[in-house]
């Protein structure tokens, strides 16, 4: 109980002087931190943790720490770097004062040098981190890499004595062990339970090798989420595991609390890879595009997406919907304005890991639904798995969306369709599941759709976020059902105006304000909207509020629901 | 990308088109029998007489065959990418190779093209008794044509937005073949085709950019040299001979060029216009690819 009373009052230290972390952020983050505590302590209040920490000083956690084995030592500190930088960068702005009082522990501890590498690795500062890490390399227990360290992995990987190296590939979570020249990969989020080689024949992309580093053996882990710290920046998303953490650094036998499916397969079995041009992030400024040069179709578009999202573009017929969709895919023109993936402006480069799913089918008609899939995967991937593993992940696909019925059926027999238009959308989305892209692009998925089907589809594609995947969807009108599931609308005038742009739950409040008619109340709240165009709205507002009602008029009903 | 190569890539798209083709069998049927039919009517109303050196209208037969393979190519292609158009689009998005697909369409196209070819020639050898080595010209020749057809077809098919003008191209295509041909005497032509005065003694400007004026002249003239030595059938020949001339389907400076090349007329021009028509092959093959990739890409 003591020593997780000194990690929650060091955070709340921190956490203080910046700001950025609720004290539920410290409870949650320090009860992790910790080995030993009991079911109980995790239990107890935000209130019981102040008064059990409340005599505790700066001054006594530091000599705690001090005392700490060093294992234990780094991983308190690294997770408490990580969590409050990353929230911060995050959010965008670094808090002066946070990293001082942050640099003031680590320099009181003794261990300037590990806030330095990890402040330059967070500033993706590789360079230098790794100059100063080879400076220190005698002191290191571990270091972690984030993906986009990845090449510079590849040289300095023998560079370091470190005994862990600790970096994460999609859904896996790597530990390389130097000492024992084993490789530890721990899945989360990977409910179905998949082996390995099946997961990564999942990755398709530039071999990640690991023959520079000799591994023995390797072993495959499936983890429950919810054991995990979810440490976030733009990048991605880390899990990290304290009490993985912990019992490996300190060199204790790993307990087999976690299922085992792979152990002691030979090398010639792991053949992951890593994606690359992963797509974490979109963003559009101002973005206005269109057809020809002297006409935007959408204008003023604003928004700014993160993995694992599902957005939705809203707004009546022809108000530009499809062509921001086309944007992306270079088949209608930006003419103003950014839009960005990763932040970089958007290029070909990133194709490859977008998938455009148009209203239209774009099936190939006189192919059965195996055909079609088989070739599509070929095509993209030529003959990296044999036919059977082809086709056990076509028939997965199929499965997850629940149309493996239709596997061998035709598209289209004697002038019309065999399979329903719902089970042509779900074909569609799994065509562009087996490219494993970061960023699908759906016209009216729910077009031509019974409304149990729509839901159905809707529900679909935001499980299939939840693979950190971003989903951009056109749709008019959805039920209410539906709309619970949109992490963000982008709504649009029939002018092609973006006029608004918020989280999904947000909508329901400005909206539920608008009807109102508090010129007052909404006007407030407009400043607060992130994406919108201020003045935009007022003109809507002033003129447009007929047109703005029968748009919106249904979306009010969600809120007394 | 996916770094797949662009061989692995053609591989699978010729196995895919050919996937295709075998589940439209209808369509496949209804092709393979029109090509032996076609012949069988042309054959019957080109029987002038039972013996090949007496039917005066075996050249005719010619004409119409290379009028069908036309015909042949641009109905099996000018619907073909207007059919895949998105789903290419979707491909290449994901870094599939347009070229990869459009030479796999080319190839089966091509493919079946040759299949009709031989149809057509065989039925045309068992009714009208034309020798062997003759088909097998013929067939080339043909061939030839159904190929430069399908670049057309392609390239009408990457230009089209939809099916319906797309269909109403295809005559655009077919009629000025069989007008400027060069069935159809050019004297007995308006004289305005021939823009300038100096044309007057050759074949008018516009046909000289028709496929099918080249195939003609090759066939004929081809038929004419394959048959050398054989008496009976240079009987015959005088009268092609004749019939050339009369069309002037070579003008006399053209003529006086190749011989000062050493190339006589009535020896090597058949094979002078085949040259000829694998340019155009070339050129509407590259013309449409072009086409087609600037329609994919900027779509």
């Amino acid at each position: 109980m003591n020593n997780l009373a000194y990690i929650y009052k060091l955070w709340i230290e921190i956490a203080q002087i910046s700001g950025t972390l609720t004290t539920s952020d410290v409870l949650l983050a320090a009860k992790r931190l910790v080995e030993g505590h009991s079911d109980a302590d995790i239990k107890m209040s935000i209130e019981e943790f102040d008064e059990f920490a409340k005599d505790i000083s700066l001054e006594d956690i530091i000599r705690y720490l001090k005392e700490l084995t060093p294992s234990k030592k780094y991983i308190i500190l690294i997770n408490l770097f990580m969590v409050i930088m990353l929230k911060n960068i995050h959010k965008e702005k670094i808090n002066k004062k946070q990293i001082e009082a942050l640099k003031e522990v680590y320099i009181q501890l003794e261990l300037p040098y590990l806030y330095d590498i990890l402040y330059l690795l967070m500033s993706k500062k590789y360079h230098k981190a790794h100059t100063t890490i080879a400076k220190h390399a005698n002191n290191m227990d571990f270091i972690c890499f984030d993906q986009s360290a990845k090449s510079e992995l590849n040289q300095s990987f023998q560079a370091y004595k470190v005994s862990f190296i600790i970096f994460k590939i999609d859904d896996f979570f790597l530990l390389l062990n130097n000492e024992s020249e084993s490789l530890h990969i721990y899945s989360y989020k990977n409910k179905k339970q998949l082996s390995l080689y099946e997961k990564c024949q999942e990755f398709k992309e530039e071999s990640f090798s690991f023959a520079n580093h000799p591994i023995r053996n390797h072993s495959i882990y499936y983890i429950n989420e919810e054991s995990f710290i979810r440490i976030t920046n733009e990048k991605e998303v880390i899990y990290l595991d304290i009490n993985v953490l912990i019992k490996l650094f300190s060199k204790e036998t790993p307990i087999q609390f976690l299922v085992s499916e792979i152990i002691y397969k030979t090398r010639d079995n792991f053949n992951c890879s890593i994606v690359k041009d992963h797509i974490y992030n979109i963003k559009a400024k101002d973005l206005s595009a269109g057809y020809s040069k002297n006409k935007a179709i959408v204008k003023n578009v604003n928004f700014n997406v993160q993995e694992g999202e599902l957005v939705a573009i809203m707004g009546p017929s022809g108000s530009g919907k499809t062509t921001l969709l086309r944007t992306f895919v270079n088949q209608a023109k930006k003419l103003q304005g950014e839009l960005l993936i990763n932040n970089e402006n958007i290029s070909q480069n990133y194709f490859h890991r977008i998938g455009y799913v148009p209203q239209d089918d774009v099936l190939i008609k006189d192919l059965n639904v195996y055909d079609n899939m088989y070739y599509y995967y070929r095509l993209h991937f030529g003959k990296q798995a044999s036919d059977a593993d082809v086709d056990k992940l076509i028939s997965k696909q199929l499965r997850n969306l629940g149309i493996i019925e239709i596997k061998h059926s035709p598209v289209f027999k004697n002038g019309k369709y065999t399979i329903s238009g719902g089970q042509r959308k779900r074909l569609n989305i799994a065509l562009e599941l087996l490219k494993d892209v970061d960023l699908i692009l759906m016209d009216e998925p729910t077009s031509g759709l019974s409304s149990l089907d729509s839901e159905n589809i809707i529900q679909e594609l935001k499980q299939i976020t939840l693979r950190n995947k971003i989903i951009i969807i056109n749709i008019h009108q959805p039920s209410a059902s539906m709309y619970r599931e949109f992490d963000q609308v982008v709504v649009f005038n029939e002018d092609g105006n973006n006029i608004y742009t918020n989280t999904a739950h947000e909508v329901l409040n400005i909206f539920k304000l608008v009807k109102t008619e508090d010129t007052y109340v909404f006007n407030e709240r407009r400043v607060d909207l992130e994406g919108g165009d201020p003045e935009l709205l007022l003109e809507i507002q002033a003129e447009e509020k007929s047109t703005f009602w029968n748009l919106f008029s249904y979306l009010n009903n969600f809120t007394g629901k | 990308m996916f770094n797949n190569p662009i061989t692995t890539q053609i591989n699978y798209q010729l196995r895919r088109q050919f996937k295709i083709k075998s589940y439209e069998k209808l369509n496949l049927i209804v092709s393979f029998f029109i090509a032996p039919l076609l012949s069988f009517l042309s054959t019957y109303i080109f029987r002038a007489n039972d013996d090949l050196v007496q039917n005066s209208s075996y050249p005719n037969y010619l004409f119409f065959m290379l009028i069908s393979a036309i015909f042949f190519g641009l109905i099996s292609s000018v619907f073909e990418i207007i059919k895949d158009k998105n789903m290419v689009q979707r491909e290449y998005l994901g870094g599939v190779s347009i070229f990869g697909y459009y030479l796999s369409k080319y190839y089966v196209l091509s493919f079946f093209g040759l299949i009709q070819t031989l149809l057509y020639n065989l039925v045309g050898m068992l009714f009208l008794h034309i020798p062997w080595a003759l088909v097998a010209f013929n067939s080339v020749v043909m061939f030839f044509v159904i190929v430069v057809s399908i670049s057309f077809g392609l390239f009408v098919s990457s230009f089209a937005r939809n099916n319906m003008i797309a269909s109403n191209l295809i005559p655009v295509l077919i009629i000025p073949q069989i007008l400027l041909g060069g069935l159809i005497p050019y004297q007995d032509m308006d004289k305005s085709i021939y823009m300038w005065e100096e044309n007057f003694n050759k074949a008018p400007p516009i046909a000289q950019i028709m496929p099918v004026k080249y195939a003609y002249e090759a066939i004929v003239t081809g038929n004419v040299i394959f048959t050398t030595g054989n008496k009976e059938i240079n009987d015959q020949i005088a009268q092609m001979v004749d019939y050339l001339q009369d069309n002037q389907f070579m003008s006399m400076q053209t003529e006086s060029f190749l011989s000062k090349l050493g190339i006589s007329y009535f020896t090597d021009t058949w094979f002078v216009n085949l040259l000829i028509i694998l340019g155009f092959i070339l050129i509407t093959f590259t013309l449409g690819f072009a086409l087609f990739h600037r329609r994919i890409f900027h779509a």
